[in-house]
């Protein structure tokens, strides 16, 4: 199915009946004799997630939404992700670099108060399975567990937006040698999500990362940049009220 | 007729009447106990780890409880100490007697300060033979939840004095199977059959560390494989149990022969 014939990010009201269409995924919602309201999903390799809403007599608001993937398969990691870069990225001696990669997110189907408009969240998916995989930052004794995913560097070219969001890199390189660096791992609980709900374009805030000396190592100190963007219509899809902008220093290596 | 029953001695300076009052004393230094904890548990434990929770109940219950103890002991003019003295023989009985009872103690004291293991932790005591989860530590035993859901109760000294090994001081573990695959097979075509499918299908397997593959023996009828795979600590339940099944069914998929033994019997007469 082409990307523009699956159902666009934003807000659906459900009185009987929604299906949404994504990739590897298709998601029916039907309201039953019992006014229940009935949550089917089934994804790529036909697993099938029945839920329902009892006693839902009105109309049912929700928001299909790109979120953070932290959920899947399960939520064990210390909210830290793990972006092994498909091919090295070259850092030259006191430089700058600027380059913009694929970053993993999942789906996520939240159920909006009517009350309050207060969003709890009701699903969450992949569309991408392999995007629920976990690596370990560090050696076995001190490492760290991650959230893993294989990515790539993005020219001109658009990214399927219910895989990825698009996430700037700034590097900047104090070291007296250039470097290669090919994974980045960092926090991503502070990070807010953007998207758009008529072209479904899905961004996440930027990261920048300094390369130095800290006591005879090479580190990389990773900092988050808000993401600002013309488009005055993006959402926002946040998970924590108060934001940490503490960096994370990257001090097990970075090849 | 009362006062003089209440007056009456027990052991020199010990009356029924400073009895009753210890008693009494106790009884409400274990009510205080059972309020403080109570208090503890909701105003100060949910912001605490579980392992801190429980050890701080245990020292506020008893603490409580001996204090009132000495208080009402101290009030009433009965020295402990002269009595343990006056026991005499009986003491030394007593002592020789209690002595795994206070070992166990003392022990169960050590593990709190020192902290090899924590209350939630998977440990296994090498010497007891017993692995499974810790669930408490008491003053004189420790129990230990074992994976068929059976509870053994190890005495502290025990616990103390073994080799323990933990799985939770490292955030991942490692497991490892063998695979056996025909003499006439590619060897790296099926290392790379088998890491594909563990990569696809086995979730909880990290992809850095990635699996490691040895061959591990040229046996009789087979090329042993060794696999390793690292997965989160507590998933191993979510690992093991499907890993040989995710290979077989990738290697039979492949065409790749898992070979079992065979024995041909020749009979002497069809040689001739």
């Amino acid at each position: 199915m082409d990307e523009n014939n699956y159902s666009k990010f934003g807000q659906y009201n459900i009185s009987e009946k929604l299906d949404l269409q994504l990739p590897k995924t298709e998601i029916h919602m039907t309201r039953k004799e019992d006014q229940r309201l009935a949550y089917y999903r089934k994804n790529s390799i036909n697993q099938e997630i029945r839920k329902s809403i009892p006693q839902s007599n009105q109309n049912v608001q929700l928001e299909l939404c790109p979120i953070l993937p932290l959920h899947l398969p399960s939520k064990i990691t210390h909210d830290l992700i793990f972006l092994r870069l498909t091919e090295s990225i070259f850092v030259e001696k006191k430089s700058t670099i600027n380059f913009i990669i694929q970053f993993p997110i999942e789906i996520g189907i939240f159920i909006i108060n009517s009350k309050d408009g207060s969003k709890q969240l009701f699903d969450c998916f992949t569309c991408e399975p392999m995007h629920s995989r976990f690596a370990l930052y560090g050696t076995s004794e001190n490492g760290k567990l991650c959230m893993y995913s294989k990515v790539d560097l993005l020219g001109n070219n658009d990214v399927n937006s219910y895989i990825f969001a698009k996430m700037k890199v700034t590097m900047i390189n104090e070291l007296d040698q250039g470097v290669f660096v090919k994974k980045l791992v960092f926090p991503i609980t502070d990070y807010t999500i953007y998207y758009d709900e008529k072209s479904s374009e899905v961004h996440i805030d930027d990261i920048e990362g300094v390369i130095k000396l800290d006591v005879h190592k090479e580190i990389i100190k990773i900092s988050k940049v808000d993401y600002v963007s013309k488009n005055k219509d993006l959402k926002q899809v946040s998970y924590s009220s108060t934001k940490d902008n503490k960096p994370f220093v990257m001090d097990k290596g970075f090849d | 007729m009362v006062l003089e029953f209440l007056d009456t001695q027990l052991m020199e300076g010990i009356t029924i009447w400073s009895m009753m009052f210890t008693i009494c004393l106790v009884f409400v230094g274990v009510i205080v106990a059972r309020i403080a904890r109570t208090i503890f548990n909701k105003k100060f434990a949910p912001n605490m780890e579980v392992h801190h929770v429980k050890t701080l109940n245990k020292a506020i219950y008893y603490g409580i409880i001996i204090i009132f103890l000495l208080a009402a002991t101290a009030s009433q003019g009965i020295d402990l100490g002269s009595m343990v003295v006056g026991a005499g023989f009986l003491g030394i009985v007593i002592g020789f007697a209690a002595q795994s009872v206070v070992s166990n103690m003392i022990s169960g004291v050590f593990l709190l300060i020192e902290k090899p293991v924590k209350q939630g932790d998977t440990v296994e005591i090498v010497d007891a033979n017993v692995t499974g989860q810790l669930i408490d530590i008491n003053i004189f035993s420790s129990k230990i939840q074992q994976f068929d859901g059976t509870v053994i109760r190890i005495p502290n000294e025990k616990m103390f004095t073994s080799n323990i090994r933990s799985f939770n001081l490292s955030e991942v573990r490692r497991s490892e199977v063998t695979v056996g695959i025909g003499y006439g097979e590619d060897i790296d075509e099926a290392i790379k059959i088998i890491k594909n499918a563990i990569e696809q299908n086995v979730t909880y397997s990290l992809m850095e560390p990635e699996p490691d593959f040895f061959i591990s023996e040229l046996a009789d009828n087979s090329v042993n494989i060794l696999v390793r795979v690292w997965y989160p600590r507590d998933n191993l339940l979510k690992v093991v149990p499907i890993l040989l099944k995710i290979i077989k069914n990738a290697l039979n998929d492949a065409g790749i022969e898992i070979p079992f033994p065979q024995r041909v019997v020749w009979n002497g007469k069809d040689i001739q």
